[in-house]
Order: C-alpha cells, then structure tokens, then sequence
C-alpha cells in the first residue's frame, strides 16, 4: 500500500478524512529535484498531505480560520515551549509574513476562501513543508506596528497521536511515525488490558537518568569567572557518576554538539542509552580537557 | 525566612529516611507557607492515585515496559522518596484532561476561552524564563517530556483544524484543553521548583 493510501485509509478510519482527499487523485509529491508546487487552490486538503508527511517543525501552531488579518500574514495562534519558534522569540499573536524570504500572502483565488481557511495560514505550512530538521532559516513577522526578523532553527516533527473517532474499533487510537524513505505508518494502540496494570506514563520519570546533575546558565559574569563565553556550567553532578562531570565544570561541547541551555544540555545527553560512550569537552580549572563518558546505572 | 525546598518537603514523606528531616519537620509546624505547600503536594498524590492508567502507543511499549521493570527493580533496592510522584501528578493530571468528559457540545466561546488561557500561560512561561534559570536534571526530564507532550498536541491541532468539516469542534477544544492542561502543568514545574528553593 502506497504511502498516501495508509495516510488516506488511517485518517478515514479516524474519521478525520475530509472526502475530497479519499477521493483525490493528485499524487501527493512533486517529481524529483522540483521545488513543491504553491497550489492553494487545490485547497486544504492537499495542504494537510504536507502535514503527513513532513519532516521539520517551526514550533508553532498557525491559525487556519479566515480572519480580518490575513491580509497582513499569518496568525500565530500558539507557540510550543522550547520549540524553534519560542527559541526565536516568537509568540502568540504574531503574524508570520514571510517564511525562507517567500511571502505567505497570495492573491490567487482558492476553494479555502469558500470554506472560511486562512490562506496566509495554509501558505505558511505548505512553505514549511519543504524544510528539513535542522535548518536555519529567516522568519519576517509583525508584533503590533513592529517588524521583526528573526533565524529559526528547524526541529524534528514529533510523533502525532490520533484518537480514534467516537464508536471506533474498543476505543482504540493510531499513531503515525517518520520512518525515512518508506514514509509515515499507521501503529494500532493495545487494548486497556494489554497493559500491565497501574502503569502510567509518569512513572519511568522515577529515578531517570542524569536526575542528580544542576546545571545553570552561563550569564557573562560567570562567563568571566569561570573563562569561558558559551557553554553550560555544571553546579553539582553526584560523584558516582560514569558522566565523570564535576561542580564548576563548563561544558562546551558533547560529541561535537554545542549546548546552549542547560535543557539543552540535557536534551543532549538524554539522547545517549546506558552503556554508549560519548566525548564531553569541558573547562575545567580554566584548562579545556575531554571527558570519555557514558551514562552508567547510577545516572 | 528561607523556605524549604522541594526535596526537603518531599523528605517529610517519610520521617527520619532523609538527612535532616527532623529539621525540615520542625520549619514546617512553624510556617504556614510550607505547611500550605505540603497540602499541597499530599493532595497532588492523591488526585494521582485517583487517576486512570495511561495508554502509550504500541511502537513504544517495548522501550517503556522495560523501562518500568528497570525501575520497579530499583526501586524495591533503595528508600523511595515520592518527588517523582509529586512532581508527576501534573503531568498524570493533564494527560487525563483527554479522557475526563467534557460538555458535549463546544462553542466558540468555550474554544476562545482555552486558547486565550493558552495564551495567558505562554506568556507567563516566556516571563519566567526557565532557560536563565538553575535547572535540575529531574526537574528538566519532566519540563521536557511536557514539552514534547505540546509540540504533539499543537500537531494534533494543526491536523484537526484542516478537517475541521468532520473533526467538530469538540474534537478542537478537546485538544486545547490538554495543551492548556499540559502548559499549566509546565509552568507549575518550573515555578514551583523554584520558588521553594528560593532561585
């Protein structure tokens, strides 16, 4: 079954297909080497395809109703915490008018205007859909009379979740994955009493690694103590430790990857099973050493 | 008079187990502040406990049952403090939101209300800034992992308004009330961590 199939018969068995894309026939990709194709008039639907199947995220939920202030950009009706765009600075109420220097406005006429869409919003995820993870990228919006432009780094899309529709098969909830070349998959929930009992998604929080380290921001007083311009400064980490990280070390890096906060420091090692070796290079003493480390039972 | 911090509340769970908890026993008769928060934290448990187990999808339940036999080990090895517990009965409480039965029929008002409150805690997190802020490395798991929580919820979001002819509005609001639920949750972490410990 083709991608677009599994994402058609999955969202219908959601009952969240609109028809039109059940019964569609476009294909869902532009030919190889070939930018997308801008195609609002072919509506919403073709707009959610990119949604599907689309890699990055800007960290941002755009508003998709028609509004009076669409002929300025794009609404922002929610930013996610940490997300690129809260990283940016951007927020709620924003309007994003161009995206990768292309403007989300378009004058073209279109079946989301006869169904109450926002086209700057449409227009906006469409654009979005040709990034990739990673990706820096320049964001001009509007904040009152305000211009602003601001770098995005883009971030992977996170797994989406779909509740099943009301009087689905026992309750039952499907769940689409990236996976690469072979595109999204549909996941079947286990039923309540495939589940071990009592278990709550909370619980694997227990004694979860790396919960003993304190970690700070490196603000440009302790910058100058410590003689060093970025990197985050650890404030305590527990002896026992396979990190081998101690209190007044500055790291810098990790396998290469420069953290900026001290949740990004700990997204960083978070990525790392038990057991995996890594680099950590720190300021220690002033003096820039190389910790081999893993994260051991103990983290 | 410098309060007590989470870890110290979290050390009266259980009498004498923890290093200086006569002492933390002590501040707390005398000071409402902390006696309140400790209300607090004991009622969290309990709505906790009160609550339906979750459901994580299939593709993750390999990772997550070993996990939780991992854990369950070690926990049998050592003193169990209930800081987790506390501190995840916020999450465990917007999880639900999705399950609790809401009015069967949602209204605009209704959608504005939770986008608006939205909004409100967005602001309030910005505000705070918790990226300038000293992070524990418990603290920070659980901050993320309702993080990563939103960014799939605004996703669900985005979806669900494409088709919006045959997702209602229901479905919309739903969806705003956990993102809601989810940011009070976040804020509640960062703040409430921190201004127990007096950061």
């Amino acid at each position: 079954m083709s991608r677009r199939s599994l994402i058609v018969a999955t969202l219908a068995l959601t009952g969240m297909a609109p028809w039109n894309v059940a019964l569609a026939q476009e294909p869902s990709e532009a030919p190889a080497g070939e930018p997308f194709e801008l195609r609002l008039d072919r509506g919403p639907e073709r707009v959610m395809q990119f949604v599907m199947n689309r890699r990055a995220r800007l960290g941002l939920k755009v508003n998709l109703r028609a509004r009076s202030t669409d002929s300025v950009g794009a609404y922002v009706d929610a930013v996610t915490p940490s997300g690129p765009a809260a990283k940016a600075g951007i927020q709620s109420g924003d309007l994003i008018t161009k995206v990768d220097g292309k403007s989300v406005l378009t004058s073209r006429p279109s079946d989301a205007q006869a169904d109450q869409q926002s086209l700057p919003g449409l227009r906006l995820i469409e654009l979005a859909a040709r990034l990739q993870p990673n990706d820096t990228i320049a964001v001009e919006f509007r904040r009152g009379k305000e211009r602003k432009t601001v770098s995005v780094v883009t971030a992977d899309e996170p797994d989406i979740y779909f509740q099943a529709a009301p009087g689905g098969p026992g309750g039952r909830s499907f769940a689409f994955r990236q996976m690469g070349p072979d595109g999204p998959r549909p996941m079947a929930m286990p039923f309540e009493d495939d589940l071990e009992p009592h278990l709550g998604g909370p619980l694997f929080l227990y004694g979860s690694p790396l919960a003993r380290l304190e970690l700070a921001p490196l603000n440009p007083d302790l910058g100058r103590y410590f003689g060093a311009t970025d990197g985050v400064l650890i404030v305590s980490a527990p002896r026992d430790s396979a990190l081998g990280l101690k209190g007044g070390d500055v790291v810098l890096a990790v396998d290469g990857r420069k953290p900026a906060t001290p949740s990004h420091l700990l997204r960083i090692l978070r990525s790392y099973d038990k057991g995996e070796s890594f680099k950590i290079d720190v300021l220690r003493n002033h003096k820039r050493e190389t910790l081999v480390a893993k994260l051991g039972e103990k983290d | 008079m410098t309060h007590l911090s989470m870890e110290a509340l979290l050390s009266l769970r259980e009498p004498g187990t923890e290093p200086g908890a006569a002492a933390a026993r002590e501040h707390v008769n005398q000071c409402p502040q902390c006696q309140a928060e400790l209300d607090r934290l004991h009622q969290r448990v309990a709505r906790l406990k009160s609550l339906a187990p979750l459901s994580p999808s299939r593709d993750r339940w390999p990772e997550t049952a070993a996990k939780f036999r991992a854990e369950r080990r070690q926990r049998r090895n050592r003193v169990a403090g209930f800081t987790g517990l506390a501190a995840a009965a916020s999450i465990a409480l917007v999880l639900s939101v999705g399950r609790l039965p809401h009015p069967p029929l949602a209204n605009a008002e209704q959608l504005n209300q939770a986008m608006e409150r939205s909004r409100a805690l967005e602001s309030a997190l910005s505000a705070y800034n918790p990226e300038g802020r000293v992070l524990d490395g418990r603290t920070g798991g659980i901050a993320q992992e309702l993080e990563d929580r939103i960014a799939r919820v605004d996703r669900e979001l985005e979806v669900a308004e494409l088709s919006r002819q045959q997702a209602p509005d229901d479905e919309l609001l739903k969806l705003w009330r956990e993102r809601v639920g989810l940011l009070d949750a976040l804020v509640d972490v960062h703040v409430t961590r921190a201004s127990n410990a007096g950061l």
